[in-house]
């Protein structure tokens, strides 16, 4: 409590009241709540095998129903006919061809009427009616019975089977792979295109120059991520730019097909992304007491030890986290692999688009989505314990 | 032994700036040699060129005589403490001090042992496993330093190593200094604004103003001999009187000031109608109390009122100032009843012509050249 009462002194009633409402609403509704409905869902399914049967039971039964109806209906009428001639009256077989008249989809039971004439045939026609009745409702029961069962396994239930079918879908299994497998590429090649960057403009360049390089950096960014994508289609594609230069220039022979495999996803991510990765790295970087550089320098370091040594301990947390958020965004990336992605390059955010939207599975596609999340935590805990950096540093 | 350093008519300019001007001095082996000068005189820049960050744009830098024109920083046996030390806060004191050798190669076991024998030789023996922040300011400096001899430069370059220091560990670390550079015999090349620093260390001193080396000389030689009124009056206290040379004679010059004729040594070869300066020292003026006769009387004598007197101890500063004159000061040591100088009281002040020395005003010898 008297932490609540120092936030108090500290900041008034009105700002604490704010920032724990504030503070409370994000970590409810931004974090708790989406992943908890989100494993929820991705944790229930319903066996579709169960679910036909249980249609399939009940039509049945309703069949039966059907039958019973009409069984009941003819003994009804036989009955009818029965206490007429008992009673001595004459013309039977002229009521029993207005029925038939009036209902021409009599059963055939009806049609042996006219020729059943005795009592005793009439009685004996009952009997079996009445036994196929019984039999009925004795299927209804046994049908009843398996119905029960099915709609119990159609329930929808918890378990694993989302996740089983991911592990089972040899396809989307690859493309999930695949997919993290090319967002570390991206974030590699990233961070080899961006450190040096970083540096010149934190260390090397003359201050108008850098301002200029950072003005280049930015100023794609004013544009659009989609038309920058498609930007990057009209160099790629095979009749695009690159590749009508390099025909006319006799380079090569026919269209280089940059969209097969992931070439062009990787270009164009790594583009989309760099100022993601340049920014942290630059910000660390930039803290770093010149002296110190020079130090080594001057203690005989050749330029590649002095990076080593010096600058990238000090810039690992910008590191870590220009890594970090370029993963996490190359790998949640949708329109990127979309737009420049050929047929072979699905990535797995449109999987699990797919599963949402084309198969209107949500609970197979939260199962994709959040296997995602997890192994992109992984993925961050993993890039901590590699960098040796922790919450605060990169707090920073 | 260290090597000398040469700076052969070096001028170093940046852009339209001259902030060094045709320095031609050489530094001897071994040498403990400061460069003092107030602050943006050149002092750093003098230290780079010699270090091998920036080449000078005109003139020579030979060390140990050989040229040192296209070679860097890690080429050159030199080694630089730079003024806030600059040491590497991620890696711990002995990786700091190992650094240079793990540069050249040298094994992990036998770089620790070269380092715990120079945290002996700076006395932080079993320091070598902290981080450089958790020490203090002074052990920080002297891991500086032992990051520098490591890996045993030919001239140990230092930028005003101690400016960060208290008074008291500065006082200290001076002496430190000055031993580790008996021990070792490498040539230190000094950087100080601070003239007590450099008065107590050096063996010679460059003093320099305005990207301009005026005088270069021992401790003594520079205090009691200044060549230009700006070492006079940046080198210890001075008392200055501006005037005009009226005659130039034997050695000797008498000036007109404000204060009236005073006589000074003239080594400088003032002429008659020179504008110059008589400067003389605190410690050289006396209190007359009219009891000499005209034989004992010094050459100069100023008729002046007391403004105060501040006790300092074993001596005493009295401020006295003239009829138009400025303020002066006068050391006096505190061996006599000093009560009867009151402020106001009308007393004489007067020094030797020896103990003066007269020199041209700079702003005027500009005008003449
Ligand atoms: N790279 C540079 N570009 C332009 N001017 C510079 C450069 N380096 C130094 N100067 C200028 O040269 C002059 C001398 O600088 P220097 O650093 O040598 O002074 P210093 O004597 O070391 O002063 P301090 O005691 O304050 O460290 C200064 O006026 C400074 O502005
Ligand atoms: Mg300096």
């Amino acid at each position: 409590m008297g932490a609540v009462q120092d936030f108090v002194r500290r900041y008034g009633g009105v700002m604490t009241a704010y920032i724990f409402a504030g503070c409370g609403i994000w970590m409810i509704g931004m974090i708790v709540l989406p992943q908890l409905l989100m494993l929820e869902k991705s944790l229930t399914y319903s066996d579709p095998a169960a679910s036909a049967q249980v249609a399939q039971i009940q039509a049945r039964t309703d069949g039966l129903f059907v039958q019973i109806t009409r069984a009941e209906r003819d003994i009804a009428r036989l009955q009818d006919r029965l206490s007429a001639i008992e009673a001595g009256e004459a013309d039977p077989a002229a009521g029993s061809g207005a029925a038939t008249l009036l209902n021409p989809f009599a059963s055939p039971s009806q049609a042996e009427d006219a020729a059943a004439a005795t009592p005793e045939e009439l009685r004996a026609e009952i009997e079996t009616l009445q036994a196929r009745i019984a039999e009925a409702r004795a299927q209804i029961a046994a049908n009843d019975a398996e119905l029960a069962d099915s709609q119990a396994a159609a329930q929808p239930q918890y378990g694993l089977y989302n996740y089983e079918e991911l592990v089972e879908n040899d396809l989307n299994r690859a493309i999930f792979f695949k997919t993290i497998w090319a967002s570390v590429l991206v974030t590699f090649v990233c961070l080899v295109v961006c450190y040096p960057i970083a540096f010149y403009l934190a260390k090397a360049a003359p201050g108008e120059q850098a301002a200029l390089l950072m003005l280049g950096l930015i100023v794609p960014y004013w544009i659009n991520e989609i038309l920058r994508t498609f930007a990057w289609l009209m160099l790629l594609s095979d009749g695009g730019v690159i590749n009508d230069l390099l025909l006319w220039l006799g380079v090569v022979a026919e269209p280089i097909r940059w969209r097969d495999g992931s070439g062009a996803v990787i270009v164009g991510m790594t583009y989309a992304y760099i100022l993601f990765m340049v920014f942290p790295i630059y910000n660390t970087i930039d803290t770093l007491d010149k002296n110190q550089i020079e130090a080594a320098r001057d203690l005989g370091a050749p330029w590649w030890r002095i990076h080593w040594r010096v600058v990238i301990p000090h810039a690992k947390p910008g590191i870590a986290v220009g890594c970090i958020m370029t993963f996490m965004l190359a790998a949640g990336s949708y329109a990127v692999p979309l737009i420049l992605g050929g047929t072979t390059s699905k990535w797995f955010t449109e999987v699990i688009y797919d599963a949402f939207n084309e198969g209107n599975d949500w609970g197979l596609g939260s199962a994709y989505a959040f296997t995602l999340l997890v192994t992109c935590i992984l993925f961050i805990l993993a890039m901590m314990r590699l960098f040796k950096v922790n919450l605060q540093d990169i707090a920073k | 032994m260290g090597m000398d350093v040469e700076l052969d008519r070096v001028t170093m300019r940046f852009g339209d700036f001259t902030a060094v001007r045709n320095a031609d001095l050489t530094i001897r082996s071994g040498e403990f040699f400061s460069f003092l000068g107030p602050s943006g005189c050149g002092k750093t820049t003098i230290l780079r060129m010699v270090s091998g960050f920036i080449e000078p744009s005109e003139g020579f830098v030979r060390i140990g005589g050989r040229d040192m024109a296209g070679l860097g920083p890690n080429k050159r046996p030199t080694a630089l403490i730079f003024q806030n030390l600059a040491l590497f806060p991620l890696m711990k004191v002995w990786e700091n001090i190992a650094f240079g050798l793990e540069v050249r190669g040298i094994g992990k076991a036998a770089r620790r042992k070269r380092a715990e024998e120079l945290l002996d030789l700076i006395a932080l023996t079993d320091q070598a496993d902290k981080l450089v922040t958790e020490l203090s300011g002074g052990q920080r400096q002297r891991v500086a330093t032992a990051r520098a001899l490591a890996v045993e430069p030919e001239v140990l370059l230092l930028d005003e190593p101690l400016s960060a220091l208290d008074l008291k560990l500065r006082q200290h670390m001076r002496a430190e200094l000055r031993a580790i550079q008996k021990k070792t015999g490498v040539t230190f090349i000094y950087i100080t604004h601070d003239q007590g620093e450099a008065l107590t260390m050096s063996d010679r001193i460059g003093v320099m103003s305005q990207g301009v080396i005026e005088q270069v000389g021992a401790p003594e030689e520079v205090y009691s001999r200044p060549h230009t009124a700006f070492v006079a009056t940046f080198v210890g206290e001075n008392n200055p009187f501006p005037g005009r040379v009226d005659e130039a004679r034997e050695g000797y010059a008498v000036l007109e000031t404000s204060h009236g004729r005073l006589r000074a040594v003239n080594r400088e070869g003032l002429r008659a109608g020179d504008e110059a300066s008589i400067f003389v020292r605190p410690e050289r003026c006396q209190l007359l109390d009219g009891a000499e006769t005209a034989g004992s009387a010094p050459d100069n004598t100023l008729l002046t009122a007391v403004e105060r007197v501040d006790l300092e101890g074993a001596y005493v500063n009295l401020f006295v100032r003239g009829d138009q004159g400025r303020s002066l000061i006068v050391h006096l040591t505190n061996d006599r009843d000093l009560t009867g100088l009151a402020p106001g009281r009308q007393v004489t002040i007067g020094f030797a012509a020896d103990a003066a020395v007269a020199l041209p005003t700079p702003g005027a010898a500009a005008a003449a050249a």
